[in-house]
């Protein structure tokens, strides 16, 4: 079964995504916490795509670094996650607005909440992981 | 009450001429006592006996003399009679020389000399435990330390031995060469006057309180009497009988000299040179001030130095010299063992030292004292050299710059009114000079401001104009973060600068010099020759020449006088026809300062703005998060096929399309706190009636339910003449929504009044997309003014219409971003808004998408 990760913090929100991607057929892990999510991706799980928040509480991992109060996290997480799985997908899926800049630096794709309520998503994730499979 | 009150003599300038006039009147005007700025051979008296004597006759106690080196006024008064004895920072290690002949010694911290602040007076305090302190209300309040919890701090301790009493605006900026002349009379400035009398007074202050000012617009005599009115006022003098008896025939001016035996020729001459010179760049002026000299005198040499002094060191640093290309040393650093340090410490008009003697100095009383450059003396064969001390303009016992002159021969040296004379007029041109260089930095950087909608492209804008200004390699603009606790660079603001540690991007207050420019608020000038130069900084700009590492750092004030950014700058680059060494100088301090002071204002706001868009920022992501849930929420229930009932399908409904409607509120407010990010477009080859009007007629449902108007009013055509088109759909949808829901709030409550038709058209080289409303129209005079942000027509707010006037604004800029225009093209039955859409987005996205 195709697992999805899920890295957010926003615990009840977040469950409404997790149903649809499982409606769909995927697996999820969902984890909540930065230290958690490093540790796992850290393992080099096989998973078919992550899905990040942008922002994110720094954790005891990024504790010193210059987070600017978690608004940097997800960013942190995203060159982990590129680092140690860089042939698996990875979006960022946020509430916030105004993060073209990111997008174009990181040559991510950044989806709005607002814009892609959970069946949206689940529906986008499965066109990125088919995408992949293609290439 | 009645406290110690005294005046200072410094409003009659070098001189007293007629010392009897001016002791009648300090003592008509109910002063108890007299502090003389003068140096003791400047008073008039032929020694300290007589004096003493004419205050004694009049009632005045002698508070202190000013004037001359701690040594030359030891020896003047020969007995402590005397309240107290100024003593300056290089002067300190003769305090116990003083403490043993029974004098009691006081300090007074000013700007623009090492040890202002209270943090430095504290140190002094400990390491001189019989020194007393004079605290300038003034001085304290440009250093960023509060006068009232200066004398708090010292009165505690027993250290507060008296208080100058002084205003200031801060209209010339905190430089050096120009702070001075922001003094200004009591109650004219910004310095919290009324606090200190007020401590004074529960202090029952045993000091003495001394009014001073030596740059009043007015007479001396003058300036005497409105500083009585003002004490008497406050209640720390009593009134004086005489008071209203003062006239204009009383005074006793500032001494004019005549015009002695200087050559008028020359003099005008020397005068024209100066009056040119004025309008040249600073390094220029000093060349134009060594060859003016060169017109009074005949000399072998003429050198004209700045000198400097801080915390980390002293030193006199060449600028010009005449005839030029000679090998001479381009700076002195401790110039204390050195003549010049004689003549700067003496504070006379000029200074002449006889170099064949053995001791130079010993007949000013430092027979150790050293001409600077041996080598130069043999190869030129120097025989006398006359020191120039040009003092700063409103603070006449500050040093500005030196000007040595080395004559051709022993004889024609000119009387001291001559030299002052001479003096003077350097010192009015240097101030010109400066303050027309200042002026036209002040409006450079308000054209820029006008320029700029944000704040980094101010910074940008800013570094690049300091740059050209100032002529350096590198520059810098650290700026205090939104929670005051750290100097950062801007993101993405472009100033070459690179930092030792990755993960440590900014400076603490202290931290370094750049942290210590914040704390102190202060303007620090560095050269490699001083004790820095085991100093490795946590950043620093890369820069052509790496190894010349001198730098300057200026603080930014916000109207409040907290510093809101640091300038750092680095690697002075002279021209190349300049002999004196490529060092940043306290012209450049003046400069940066001017810059300073006119940005900091326009950083505020503009820092202010991104602020509040921040604000809002955050409330919106607060309210983003329900709303997120609600639609996940009416998803999940809408789309999965095991929930789903009939029964449940309206209210679920309902909340889709009241989450629909708020996002589309949302989505205005956000472009309200716009940056340029939210301009950019994601373009998707879009039909414009399936993927945008039609999306857009739903989400005004309830919009539409609440005023009763059916949705069949609103009718849109197949859109055949308009092919997919590459736009960002969600942006074109708020379109649509914003035309459709201004189209319902100012229809009249008549359903069948409410008519909507939406087309699309296409004509030579665009595609027309037609909205037309059979509502009550716009007056041909909005048809620009309507899309204006937050405009809102009279009639929509004489009907209380709910909105911000911001959808039209948002119509204009979302089609401008895609390339097109918008416009009104009929203003009633019906109105009618085209937007024109250039045809290549039928085969590529505009311009401007991402």
């Amino acid at each position: 079964m195709t697992e999805v990760l899920l890295i957010d913090d926003e615990k009840l929100v977040m469950k409404y995504y997790r149903r649809a991607l499982e409606k769909k057929g995927y697996r999820v892990r969902q984890l909540f916490d930065t230290d958690s999510a490093l540790k796992y991706i850290r393992g080099k799980p096989e998973i078919s795509i992550g899905i990040l928040d942008i922002m994110m509480p720094p954790g005891d991992a990024y504790k010193n670094e210059d987070t600017e109060e978690g608004l940097k996290t997800g960013r942190l997480l995203y060159r982990e996650f590129k680092e140690k799985l860089p042939d698996t997908p990875v979006i960022f899926l946020t509430n916030r607005e105004k993060w073209d800049s990111i997008a174009r630096e990181y040559n991510v794709r950044i989806l709005k909440k607002l814009e892609y309520p959970p069946f949206d998503l689940a529906d986008e994730v499965e066109r990125i992981i088919e995408e992949n499979k293609q290439n | 009450m009645n406290m110690k009150v005294a005046f200072q003599t410094i409003s009659w300038g070098m001189w007293i001429n007629k010392i009897e006039e001016v002791l009648n009147i300090i003592h008509k005007a109910g002063y108890q006592g007299v502090e003389f700025s003068q140096r003791p051979d400047a008073l008039g008296v032929v020694d300290f006996a007589q004096l003493f004597e004419l205050l004694q006759e009049r009632n005045l106690v002698l508070v202190s003399i000013v004037g001359g080196t701690l040594k030359e006024r030891i020896e003047f008064c020969d007995e402590p009679k005397v309240e107290y004895l100024y003593v300056e920072h290089w002067d300190l290690v003769n305090i116990p020389f003083a403490v043993e002949r029974g004098f009691t010694v006081a300090f007074h911290p000013r700007m623009a000399a090492p040890r202002g602040h209270l943090v430095d007076i504290l140190k002094l305090s400990e390491m001189y435990p019989d020194l007393k302190f004079i605290i300038d209300t003034a001085h304290m309040t440009i250093l960023g330390d509060e006068p009232v919890r200066v004398i708090q701090t010292l009165a505690e301790e027993d250290k507060l031995i008296a208080v100058h009493l002084k205003d200031w605006t801060p209209d010339f900026g905190r430089s050096k060469y120009r702070f001075a002349r922001g003094f200004t009379t009591l109650g004219g400035g910004y310095v919290n006057l009324d606090g200190v009398v007020k401590e004074l007074k529960a202090r029952h202050f045993k000091g003495w309180i001394v009014a001073e000012l030596d740059n009043a617009r007015v007479s001396p005599t003058a300036s005497v009497y409105q500083n009585a009115e003002w004490l008497t006022h406050y209640r720390l003098m009593r009134a004086s009988a005489l008071t209203e008896s003062f006239s204009e025939g009383e005074q006793t001016e500032k001494i004019e000299p005549y015009l002695g035996k200087l050559p008028c020729e020359a003099e005008a001459r020397f005068r024209e040179i100066l009056m040119y010179a004025i309008k040249d760049s600073p390094e220029t002026f000093y060349d134009c001030v060594a060859k003016a000299f060169s017109q009074v005198l005949n000399c072998k040499l003429i050198t004209v130095s700045t000198y400097h002094s801080s915390e980390f060191a002293e030193f006199i640093t060449l600028r010009a010299c005449y005839p030029q290309h000679l090998p001479i040393l381009p700076n002195v650093s401790n110039f204390r063992n050195t003549l010049s340090g004689i003549a700067i410490h003496r504070q006379a008009i000029y200074t002449h030292f006889d170099l064949n003697e053995a001791a130079p100095g010993e007949k000013y009383g430092y027979p150790d004292r050293k001409f600077s450059d041996p080598n130069l003396q043999k190869v030129l064969s120097l025989n006398s050299m006359i020191t120039l001390p040009i003092f700063n303009s409103g603070n006449q016992n500050a040093v500005r710059l030196l000007v040595n002159l080395f004559p051709e021969q022993a004889g024609g040296i000119y009387s001291e009114e001559e030299w002052y004379r001479l003096g003077r007029a350097v010192t009015q041109a240097a101030d010109s000079m400066i303050d027309g260089h200042c002026m036209s930095a002040f409006i450079k950087v308000n054209r820029l401001a006008g320029q700029c909608d944000r704040a980094l492209e101010f910074l940008a804008g800013l570094v690049n104009l300091i740059k050209k200004v100032i002529r350096c390699e590198g520059v810098a603009i650290f700026c205090v973060n939104e929670r005051g606790d750290r100097l950062e660079l801007p993101d993405r603001l472009t100033t070459g600068t690179i930092w030792r540690k990755e993960h440590e991007k900014f400076y603490r207050k202290g931290e370094g010099i750049t942290g210590s420019v914040w704390e102190r608020s202060e303007i620090i000038i560095s050269n490699p020759r001083e004790d820095l130069e085991d100093h490795v900084g946590k950043s620093t700009e890369i820069v052509a020449n790496q190894s010349q590492n001198v730098n300057i750092w200026v603080p930014f004030l916000d109207p409040k006088g907290n510093v809101i950014a640091v300038i750092r700058c680095r690697n002075k680059i002279m021209p190349p026809h300049i002999i004196a060494p490529s060092m940043f100088s306290s012209d450049d301090a003046s400069l940066i300062d001017a810059i300073a002071q006119a940005a900091g204002p326009h950083i505020h706001i503009l820092q202010g703005d991104e602020h509040r868009a921040k604000s809002l920022d955050k409330l919106m992501h607060e309210i983003r998060t329900p709303l997120v849930a609600i639609r996940g929420v009416a998803d999940f229930l809408r789309r999965d096929d095991e929930l789903r009932g009939s029964w449940k399908y309206d209210y679920l409904g309902d909340i889709w399309s009241w989450g629909e409607l708020m996002q589309r509120l949302m989505l205005n407010a956000n472009w309200f706190s716009y940056t340029l990010d939210s301009l950019k477009v994601q373009a998707k080859r879009t039909y414009l009636r399936a993927g945008i009007i039609a999306p857009a007629v739903k989400q005004v449902r309830m919009l539409l339910e609440e005023k009763d108007f059916p949705a069949s009013n609103i009718r849109y055509s197949q859109f055949e003449q308009v092919p997919a088109l590459y736009v960002d759909p969600n942006q074109f949808q708020q379109v649509m929504f914003n035309l459709l829901s201004n189209s319902i709030k100012h229809c009249y409550n008549d359903p069948y009044s409410f008519q909507v038709e939406i087309n699309g058209e296409q004509s030579r080289g665009e595609y027309i997309i037609q909205f037309r409303d059979w509502g009550p129209g716009i007056s041909h005079k909005m048809r620009e003014r309507v899309f204006e942000e937050r405009f809102r027509t009279k009639e929509a707010i004489r009907r209380n219409i709910t909105g911000q006037g911001l959808g039209l604004w948002v119509v204009r800029q979302i089609v401008e971003a895609h390339d097109g225009r918008v416009e009104i093209t009929q203003f009633r039955h019906p109105l009618e808004f085209s937007i024109y859409l250039p045809k290549y987005l039928s085969h590529m996205p505009p311009k401007s998408a991402y």
